[in-house]
């Protein structure tokens, strides 16, 4: 129950974290410090796609959690299943 | 060949005995026009005309045999127009004049000799009337239409031209006040008209002719089921003159676009003739990949489909963000590995003291950067002018080669 819920929240923490470097490294192009901004422009690039992977991989997952005890509960009469 | 007719009549409602009714019947219609057509060449006596006008005759002859309305449209346009390039003074627009007659006489014929809508003609007395008066509404209509379009248009071609630099001057100069110009105009008239004709006009009158409710019914749903299943399939003439248009406006757009880019590369060329080779075919490539790109958002926006039946997972941009921050980060740790510290902390926005650099890889990005952005001005600049050039330049070769071929 718990469990399942980890990996949406982890990847919306990242994606935070992604908007939150994404506005450091403007900061830092202001301030006409380049290689620290080109840095954190590609951290943000590495948290923002690995937030939103992560989310999707669980939300995919979910669906096909749910069409395979659909298809069980057709096939196999009615299971009382716990969630 | 007795079975054979009547396999035609039943199939088709065509007997092969009428069918020399309706040649005899569509000429003779058809012949004042050509005579009005060929007159003013018939006069000349240099070689082109003669020529012109035994190619129109055969043509006529051709298209009359095969009761070809196209054929017969391509014998009387095709004097006119060259009478117009010759020089005689010859009313443009009278073209549009036999085109409607060849378009009513074909369908007179069509009405009249053929067999199985007699046998469906269960007249009333009001049917002809009302396609009369369809009819007329249609032409008025489409009269009125067009005269306020194209008042519209001049309107607002007049106040483009006043306001506008050399470019749409020259374009008018090219396409408007000349003698090509105004045949392209008429050119388009023709092509619209014939498009109204067979695709409308006919259906509408034979409609009313033939009107029956279960019919009437029928019309619609088959129309909007066309229509429909025509704008998800992208297919049908609309669609396809719709694309065509964005294809030549592509083609239009990359051809100023790309010059600047090309043009620079054109010193690796020891020939000139070899560069406008590599032009063109980049040129083309380049357009057709943007075609495709556009048609295909376009179909995907018009089409929806239920597309979840296996999703994949992939990691793609995930491992090439990744790939990149591990390939910068090594880079720097090699080239200039004290900046590393300061550059992580300053990223996270742990220090906030301006930072001095001594790596050779830091002040290398910190140069380059700087200079691009000072030069940047300059650059977009320098593309802009390349990008006019290049459309001063497109102007000139239209003029000379209308030059060359209208004298």
């Amino acid at each position: 129950m718990v469990k399942d819920y980890i990996s949406p929240i982890a990847g919306l923490v990242l994606i935070g974290f992604s908007i939150y470097i994404f506005l450091s490294a403007l900061q830092l192009m202001i301030n006409r410090d380049v290689p620290s901004s080109l840095l954190a422009v590609l951290i943000g690039f590495v948290s923002l796609t690995g937030g939103v992977s992560l989310i999707r991989t669980w939300s995919l997952t979910r669906t096909a959690v749910k069409i395979e005890k659909e298809e069980k509960g057709s096939v196999g009469g009615s299971n009382s299943s716990s969630h | 060949m007795k079975g054979n007719n009547n396999l035609q009549y039943e199939e088709l409602g065509i007997r092969r005995s009428t069918l020399w009714f309706k040649t005899i019947v569509f000429g003779l219609l058809n012949l004042y026009p050509l005579y009005l057509a060929l007159t003013p060449l018939y006069v000349r006596s240099d070689i082109v005309s003669t020529v012109i006008t035994l190619v129109s005759i055969l043509l006529f002859i051709l298209g009359v045999f095969k009761l070809d309305t196209i054929t017969t449209i391509f014998s009387l346009v095709v004097p006119v127009i060259t009478a117009i390039v010759l020089g005689v003074n010859y009313p443009v627009y009278t073209i549009a004049y036999y085109v409607i007659w060849v378009f009513i006489s074909d369908y007179i014929v069509e009405i009249v000799f053929k067999e199985k809508t007699f046998t469906k003609w269960s007249i009333r007395l009001y049917s002809p009337l009302i396609t009369i008066a369809i009819f007329t509404a249609i032409i008025s209509i489409y009269l009125v239409a067009s005269y306020y379009v194209s008042e519209a248009i001049l309107n607002i071609y007049d106040y483009v031209v006043s306001n506008t630099p050399v470019m749409f001057q020259e374009f008018h100069k090219i396409f408007i006040s000349t003698r090509v110009g105004s045949l392209l105009f008429i050119i388009i008239v023709l092509f619209i008209l014939f498009y109204v004709f067979e695709n409308y006009v006919y259906g509408v009158i034979s409609d009313t002719l033939l009107l029956t409710k279960k019919l009437a019914k029928l019309r619609i749903y088959s129309l909007f089921k066309e229509e429909l299943s025509n704008s998800l399939k992208m297919s049908g003439p609309i669609n396809t003159l719709f694309m065509r248009t964005i294809l030549f406006v592509i083609f239009y757009y990359v051809y100023g676009l790309l010059y600047p880019v090309l043009e620079t590369i054109s010193k690796w060329f020891m020939y000139h003739e070899l560069f406008i080779i590599f032009y063109i075919i980049t040129w083309f490539l380049v357009s057709f990949i943007v075609y495709a790109i556009i048609k295909k958002i376009v179909y995907r926006a018009l089409t929806i489909q239920h597309k979840l039946v296996y999703p994949r997972i992939s990691y793609k941009s995930f491992y090439i963000s990744l790939f990149l921050l591990v390939l910068y980060v090594s880079l720097i740790a090699l080239l200039s590995s004290n900046d590393l510290g300061i550059m992580f902390s300053r990223a996270f926005n742990l220090s906030s003291s301006k930072p001095v650099y001594n790596g050779f890889l830091t002040k290398e990005i910190t140069r380059i950067y700087m200079n691009f952005s000072n030069k940047l001005y300059s650059y977009i600049n320098w593309y802009v002018a390349h990008v006019v050039k290049a459309y001063n330049k497109l102007a000139d070769i239209i003029n000379k080669a209308l030059k060359f071929l209208w004298g």
